[in-house]
């Protein structure tokens, strides 16, 4: 073996090990979402979990720039040329079956390029940069530092973990604030973030435990569903849940999966609705109120509905830019009242893209969907036929479940917002990184 | 005798085949240049606030790739240059006064007009390079689940503005009628942004009238 290899594959490894790290201190970190400083605005570009993934893209662009010659892989050494980011990962992925492991699918870039062109529509343009380069360091860097990090089933499983630990950080710290703190939602202050956020995470981690071998990780997946639901504070993150758990029911071919998750979710409900006969510290049943004085339920929702489509009538085509919602919705209530106190991360996800971007962006978000789903659930079906091994097929239907888990919380609030966005990258990643160690393997 | 007849019918055939496809390709490009002058002439204040965005997506267009995946990106990003001044004469139509009685033209029927023309004539020169294609079907499929989520956030929304306040959903076929327009333009020039040809000419159309704007400076 040259020098030359054992100074690539060194560097392999440190990149490797330095993936692994930010990766888990991203996906730690998105659990504590902008605490403490919530209002702060440079705080919410620069929370722990978007600095890691910063981090990963300045180390890539940067440090592992010039010095092409470990990167090598034959000839004479050639120190003039700089690798670039894309190439450093290309080399680290040179083994991995796939040609661009690192990179999203086109629906992602095809997503990511209409925003950006929004941004000739948009009225404040600062604004709309500002959401487009937060978006672009997640949807790019943030998807290269969990696919460089997760390079093998092991990795797979402890991103997994990972996710879960963060969620049971999160519904822990909520169900202490609503025990006894501010009755707030924790450590993210906002019934529709923390519903988004839980309703992504919490189908997709509990779907794994519930597949997984030992009764212990049955006994905290149902700990964590009832967690989620009582703490949630809107009705998307319980319609989300129950959702994604009804995916994972379908999809997984095992007779004893379906058991496990059936009766997980029985037995789940009927402790939700023992504690609220007698705790009633629940709030997300106040949802269904439909009330309009709180500006957090449903019926303030719809009115929301009404603007973004009665918005699409006139920017059907290009939409007000991404953003920027904000500047335009408030013209277009009509007839309903202009409730207007919902903030543009509460809005509906699916509408708000078609407003925000025009039906071109809602179709590209689509596809992103769409895409990982088909691509997910192909694998598993390819995979039932030649026994899929059993570290792989709980990873592939968690993956399921977390996306339709994020599909329905986005008709809630936004899954395409700073701060939660980074979960659904992560969903994303799980999804691409288990099809394709399930064909791997 | 009947060698230079065949000989004559072979060519005028030809002429005929060549100026078909032509019309393929020149009258969507007619639609971009229609609906381009109309956006400036109408003298409405132009949602275009960063002409220099767009510019920079017409220099992408220029760049020749050869993957299908940077040619489908291309295609998308040629579909929303082309939507721009579609989007600005949504909303307005041409009123022709015969006798007593106007009529009213939407802008929109000019352009689908011209771009179900050239897809005819496309569809005439070759018939079998017009079906869906085969090896992306999840765009297709992902305008169809587009269109589902608008449909239903529709009724849903009407039956609740029913239910609490006594009057249905107002707007729902204008919405509609936006949404069919455009997924009439994604089915109609789809298939001829395929060809770099095309969404060079969108992307300079496109670059004339951002330079335009510019120019007129609103």
């Amino acid at each position: 073996m040259r020098m030359s290899d054992l100074s690539t594959k060194t560097y392999h490894e440190r990149l490797h090990a330095l993936a692994i790290l930010l990766s888990t201190a991203a996906i730690l970190s998105s659990s504590l979402h902008f605490w403490p400083f919530h209002e702060n605005k440079i705080w919410q570009l620069l929370c722990p979990a978007n600095l890691a993934v910063l981090l990963w893209v300045v180390i890539c662009a940067v440090c592992f720039g010039p010095v092409s010659r470990c990167f090598r892989t034959s000839g004479t050494p050639d120190t003039s040329r700089r690798l670039g980011p894309l190439n450093s990962l290309k080399v680290l992925h040179r083994r991995c079956p796939t040609d661009k492991p690192y990179l999203p699918h086109l629906s992602v870039i095809a997503y990511l390029s209409v925003s950006v062109l929004s941004m000739a529509i948009a009225p404040n343009l600062a604004r709309s940069a500002s959401f487009n380069a937060k978006l672009a360091l997640m949807l790019v860097g943030a998807y290269a530092l969990f696919g460089c990090a997760i390079s093998d089933t092991r990795q797979l499983r402890r991103a997994y973990g990972l996710a879960t630990l963060a969620l049971v950080t999160t519904v822990a710290c909520c169900l202490v604030d609503r025990f006894w703190g501010h009755k707030t939602f924790g450590l993210f202050r906002n019934a529709h973030k923390y519903g988004s956020y839980i309703g992504m995470l919490t189908p997709l981690c509990t779907t794994f435990l519930l597949l997984g071998p030992r009764y212990w990780t049955k006994l905290l997946a149902l700990a964590l569903i009832v967690g989620s639901v009582i703490s949630a504070g809107t009705l998307g993150a319980v319609a989300a849940t129950a959702f994604g758990l009804l995916v994972a029911l379908i999809v997984t071919s095992r007779r004893a999966s379906r058991v496990s998750i059936l009766g997980t979710l029985l037995i789940a409900t009927a402790v939700v609705l023992l504690i609220r006969t007698n705790w009633p510290g629940i709030s997300w049943p106040d949802d269904i109120v439909l009330t309009e004085k709180d500006g957090k339920n449903l019926r303030q929702r719809y009115v929301e509905w009404q603007a973004e489509l009665n918005l699409l009538e006139q920017r059907a085509g290009v939409g007000t830019g991404a953003g920027c919602l904000n500047e335009y919705r408030s013209k277009f209530y009509y007839r309903l009242p202009k409730l207007n106190t919902l903030q543009a991360f509460d809005q509906n996800g699916w509408l708000a893209t078609a407003a925000e971007t025009g039906i071109l962006g809602l179709v590209c978000f689509s596809w992103i969907l769409l895409s990982y789903s088909q691509q997910i659930y192909h694998h598993l079906k390819e995979a039932e036929s030649e026994a899929l091994s059993a570290d792989l097929a709980p990873t592939c239907v968690a993956s399921l479940a977390g996306l339709a888990g994020a599909c329905v919380t986005n008709i809630f609030s936004s899954v395409m917002y700073n701060g939660v966005l980074i979960v659904f990258v992560l969903l994303l990643v799980l999804a691409a990184k288990s099809g394709e160690l399930s064909r791997k393997s | 005798m009947m060698a230079e007849i065949n000989q004559n019918r072979r060519g005028i055939e030809k002429v005929f085949a060549c100026a078909i496809k032509g019309m393929g390709f020149g009258l969507p490009l007619l639609a971009l240049i229609v609906a381009s002058v109309l956006a400036l002439l109408t003298g409405e204040p132009t949602s275009v606030r960063t002409p220099v965005v767009l510019l920079l997506a017409v220099l992408y267009l220029m760049i020749p790739v050869t993957t299908a995946a940077l040619v489908t990106l291309q295609q998308l990003i040629a579909l929303y240059l082309f939507c721009i001044p579609v989007n600005e004469i949504m909303s307005q139509s041409l009123i022709i006064s015969i006798g007593n009685s106007t009529v009213d033209i939407s802008y929109d029927i000019v352009v689908l007009a011209l771009c179900l023309g050239g897809y005819t004539a496309a569809w005439l020169v070759n018939r079998s390079q017009l079906h869906p294609e085969a090896s992306r079907p999840t765009v297709a499929n992902a305008w169809l689940c587009a269109c589902t989520v608008i449909g239903v956030h529709m009724i849903v929304l009407a039956f609740m503005v029913k239910i609490y306040y006594g009057y249905g959903y107002e707007r729902d076929l204008a919405v509609l009628g936006r949404l069919g327009l455009l997924v009439l333009l994604f089915a109609l020039l789809w298939r001829p942004l395929n060809s770099r040809l095309s969404r060079i000419c969108v992307g300079l159309g496109l670059a004339i009238y951002c330079v335009t704007l510019l120019a007129r400076g609103s």
